[in-house]
């Protein structure tokens, strides 16, 4: 295993090309400090990126990928929030609101997902109101905390998502690949 | 069909084909600009645990499963 917690500036080129004509029909460059860069992990390890959103106001983003074909890999970066939930009674049930207006970003009806320290309730999930800066769920599950989920899966895989939330990681859930993670403060797109 | 190339520091380190994607977030217009969202998946649901979901405004999310 080897791993890196320096910075040092990076750039990424993502391409996307019409596949019979090989036209470019897409690209996107970006420059930033990368902060973490974990160039393996084995099953369950999680890579950690931070456990507090960082003062300075700059975006982050965590790229991750397998790149070869091979054994089937269920990798997750997880992006959670440090919310408590308020559960109360409604209409004969108990529903579990939290509050996500510290966080501006995010979009309406965008899938919101349970968690705990024994891992993401994979059959429960919520959707963000743009309304109420709120997620709602069924139950009492104040003794869980929201988080936003972005998984691979397959035989190879790549994930480059926008990191917002209080506490995140990466972890590769089912197989036993080889996954290059990267964590990084974006520069700007040229 | 779509190719789909990351580069890192001029080095390629992911380069895929892939069957379906998703023209609905961002590159119906086939012009894949960066303040674009864009999900790039192999037909499953974008709003499921298997998927992979778009979740943040103005900040790209890039995902490519086989």
């Amino acid at each position: 295993m080897r791993s890196s917690f320096r910075m040092s500036a990076m750039r990424s080129s993502f391409r996307i090309f019409e596949g019979k004509s090989g036209e470019m029909i897409g690209r996107v460059m970006r420059t930033g400090e990368e902060e973490i860069s974990k160039l393996s992990f084995s099953h369950n390890e999680a890579v950690w990126f931070r456990d507090k959103i960082p003062e300075d106001g700059s975006k982050y983003r965590a790229e991750l990928w397998v790149p070869e074909e091979g054994g089937e890999f269920e990798a997750v970066i997880l992006d959670a929030f440090n919310v408590q939930g308020v559960s109360f009674a409604y209409d004969g049930e108990f529903l579990t609101t939290f509050d996500l207006s510290k966080y501006p970003d995010l979009i309406n009806y965008c899938p919101v997902y349970l968690f705990d320290k024994d891992g993401v309730l994979a059959d429960v999930v919520g959707k963000y109101s743009l309304i109420s800066h709120s997620v709602t769920f069924r139950g009492n599950r104040s003794a869980y905390f929201p988080c936003l989920v972005y998984i691979t899966t397959g035989g190879k895989g790549f994930l480059s998502v926008p990191i917002i939330g209080d506490q995140s990681y990466a972890q590769q859930l089912t197989g036993s690949r080889e996954v290059t993670v990267r964590y990084f403060e974006e520069g700007e797109d040229v | 069909m779509f190719r789909v190339v990351f580069d890192r520091d001029g080095r390629n380190v992911f380069d895929m084909n892939v069957g379906e994607t998703d023209i609905n977030q961002g590159i119906s217009d086939l012009a894949f600009e960066a303040t674009e969202t864009a999900v790039i998946y192999d037909g499953s649901e974008q709003y499921s645990f298997s998927g992979v979901a778009a979740c943040v405004a103005d900040r790209n999310t890039y995902a490519v499963t086989k």
